[in-house]
């Protein structure tokens, strides 16, 4: 076991598994933060809310390092003050040094038709992103204030994981469950077709970048990418590989019908090249392999 | 043809009743109108100047609170005649105490008006800012009351008017006046906002400067209706009128300091809080001085955020990060004007 101790919060979150793994095969020594004792990660856990995470001060102070994963995916006003951002300051403040890890998401970027920087203009329309940008704010002004370590804040293109957790508001379980029905996705050109999409990265990925990151010695805000694809691409890749038969339809009204899927008429393209350049992150994770191991769970689930 | 301003129909009838209220008041003060908002805007101009460094408001957005303020003479009035009905029109002690803690609470109403109107933005306040509204509400209010003091009296002198006080008795005896009651009221409130702490000290220094403010204006009044051993107890209290004018000297001193200190040694060495490059041209310096408010609305919130605890904490972390936002954007589109420029 190695000696560097690290506290995880969102360790059974989607993304969370996979960092969990990956800091257990790294030989790091674990503590997750979990909420019911019958949630079990395959680490030490201690059981508590974000909301009242100044209980566990001990736990926290004897870290090396923390990595701040867990977040309420909503756009509720009052469950982002209470339990998104009021739990990330009582961490911010029982932190006592090494490095803090929070993964933040590049919804505070909007919804660009460029390609996004770190530095590229911020939009909060939402609550959820409103909460992600003011942690890092909270970050940042703790990183200056009292400088116990860096400060590493991840924006990671849209996660494609097979975790237990793929199900929730995730983007490619919303896709392969429309496959599955047949459904036609909507664009509203032929243009939007061929050039919507989004970029995403890999749960491993992720989890790799995140481990990586533990041995930067500056902090710095950085968007994780593993690759782009249209949603046409994706849903090509989920027909193929799952034997769906989801189709297309283009049409300026986007509004969906019964049996129709209106994607994000978007492109969202990051920039992932910071990050890279820093740690010589490379990804490893296609889409293929990433859609493959998705329909794999997804399928041995059914049967 | 070039694309022209749009007034709102809310612009029009705002900017409308403004006209209508200074003309009739002009008509019916003629000079007198004329001289206190002389004398006004004079005051204005100072507090203004000495919050340069400091404030974050548009002067426009101290337009509401003077109208406001000037309207409320109409509520006093209304007040003072309820007064009249009630203890009849003789001097007593309780009008002459009375009335100016109805005036110095309808002086300050317009400035927590427009403090309740801003919502979240009023964490991103300075102290100054909270006494420039405050200021504003007790200019307009002494404008329309010096105005047909004026008129009444007959006659002006430059000095008599100024600056919105009075030193009578051959330098004796000092009244501070409506704009300096209602502007330590509002530096007591600016403070508390900006300082934050427990609810009973923001309470404590937040109505502080309002009960000096109401206290001191009713011991002027007591003092020039009474010549008892109660007047002579206020004059003692009231330094003859001379403490209401330090504690707004020093008090306003005090509360550009702690701005400057929110946003000097505290404004944090944030890449998006860096200065904007020299303007040179009148449209930059327009923008820079846009920017430069938002950056201490920043400092400000920032500032409030450290001082926070529990779910407080959190909401200021909200306005801090939407100002942060703010900043940021605004260096890009300085860069993109200078790319397309270039």
């Amino acid at each position: 076991m190695s000696s560097i101790r690290i506290f995880l919060t969102g360790a059974t979150g989607n993304a969370g598994e996979y960092v969990l793994a990956e800091l257990l095969r790294r030989n790091y020594t674990v503590t997750a933060l979990v909420r019911k004792p019958s949630d079990s990660p395959g680490c030490r856990t201690v059981i508590g809310e974000l909301t009242t995470i100044d209980r566990l001060g001990g736990e926290i102070r004897n870290a090396d390092a923390i990595i701040h994963l867990a977040c309420p995916r909503t756009d509720e006003r009052e469950r982002v003050l209470r339990e998104d951002i009021l739990g990330t300051s009582l961490l911010i403040d029982a932190w006592r040094s090494g490095p803090f890890i929070y993964a933040s998401s590049p919804t505070i970027y909007g919804h660009p038709h460029t390609t996004v920087r770190e530095d590229s203009t911020i939009s909060l329309r939402q609550w959820y992103e409103t909460g992600k940008f003011s942690n890092e704010l909270q970050l940042r002004i703790a990183e200056r204030d009292r400088p116990r370590g860096p400060c590493v804040r991840f924006r990671p293109a849209m996660l494609f994981t097979a975790s237990k957790r793929r199900h929730g508001e995730q983007y490619l379980n919303s896709f392969y469950q429309h496959c599955r029905l047949g459904s036609k996705f909507v664009f509203d050109s032929e243009e939007g077709l061929e050039t919507y999409g989004s970029s995403f990265v890999g749960g491993a990925d992720f989890a790799s970048a995140v481990a990586q990151s533990l041995d930067l010695k500056v902090g710095g805000s950085y968007n994780v990418v593993g690759g782009f694809c249209t949603w046409r691409q994706l849903v090509e890749t989920i027909n193929r590989i799952a034997g769906t038969r989801a189709d297309f339809l283009i049409r300026e009204e986007t509004r969906p019908g019964p049996g129709e899927c209106r994607p994000p008429q978007s492109r969202v393209f990051l920039d992932g090249s910071a990050f890279a350049e820093q740690t010589g992150f490379t990804p490893r994770q296609g889409l293929e392999e990433l859609v493959e191991a998705f329909v794999r769970v997804e399928s041995a689930q059914h049967a | 043809m070039g694309a022209g301003r749009k007034w709102t129909f809310r612009q029009i009838l705002f900017f409308g009743g403004l006209a209508l209220w200074f003309l009739s008041t002009l008509v019916q003060t003629r000079m007198g109108a004329v001289v206190s908002l002389w004398t006004a805007l004079l005051f204005a101009a100072l507090l203004l100047l000495a919050a340069l460094p400091t404030r974050t408001l548009a002067l426009a957005e101290l337009i509401q609170p003077f109208c406001l303020g000037g309207t409320m003479i109409g509520v006093v009035v209304l007040i003072a005649w309820g007064f009249d009905l009630v203890l009849g029109t003789k001097a007593t002690a309780m009008r002459a105490m009375g009335i100016p803690l109805v005036e110095e609470t309808v002086k300050i109403a317009p400035a927590l008006w427009v403090l309740y109107r801003l919502g979240e933005r009023r964490w991103t306040l300075g102290a100054t800012d909270v006494l420039l509204l405050a200021a504003a509400g007790g200019l307009g209010f002494y404008w329309v009351e010096e105005a047909f003091v004026i008129r009444n009296q007959g006659g002006w002198s430059f000095l008599g008017s100024f600056p919105t006080t009075d030193i009578t008795g051959g330098g004796h005896s000092f009244i501070a006046g409506h704009a300096i009651w209602a502007s330590i009221s509002g530096l007591g409130i600016g403070v508390a906002l900006l300082l934050r702490g427990s609810k009973l000290q923001m309470l404590l220094i937040g109505v502080s400067g309002f009960l000096w403010s109401a206290l001191d204006h009713g011991a002027n009044n007591y003092i020039v209706a009474f010549r008892d051993s109660l007047s002579s107890v206020f004059a003692a209290i009231s330094g003859e009128g001379y403490v209401s004018l330090y504690i707004f000297l020093v008090g306003a001193g005090l509360a550009v300091i702690l701005d400057l200190y929110c946003i000097y040694p505290g404004l944090l060495k944030l890449r998006e809080a860096r200065l904007p490059p020299f303007p040179s041209s009148w449209e930059d310096t327009k923008q820079a001085w846009r920017y430069l408010r938002l950056r201490r609305q920043f400092a400000y919130a920032v500032a409030r955020y450290k001082r926070e605890d529990g779910i407080d904490k959190a909401r200021a972390a909200v306005v801090a990060s939407s100002v942060d936002a703010a900043l940021h954007n605004w260096h890009l589109r300085n860069a993109e004007t200078e790319t397309i420029a270039a």
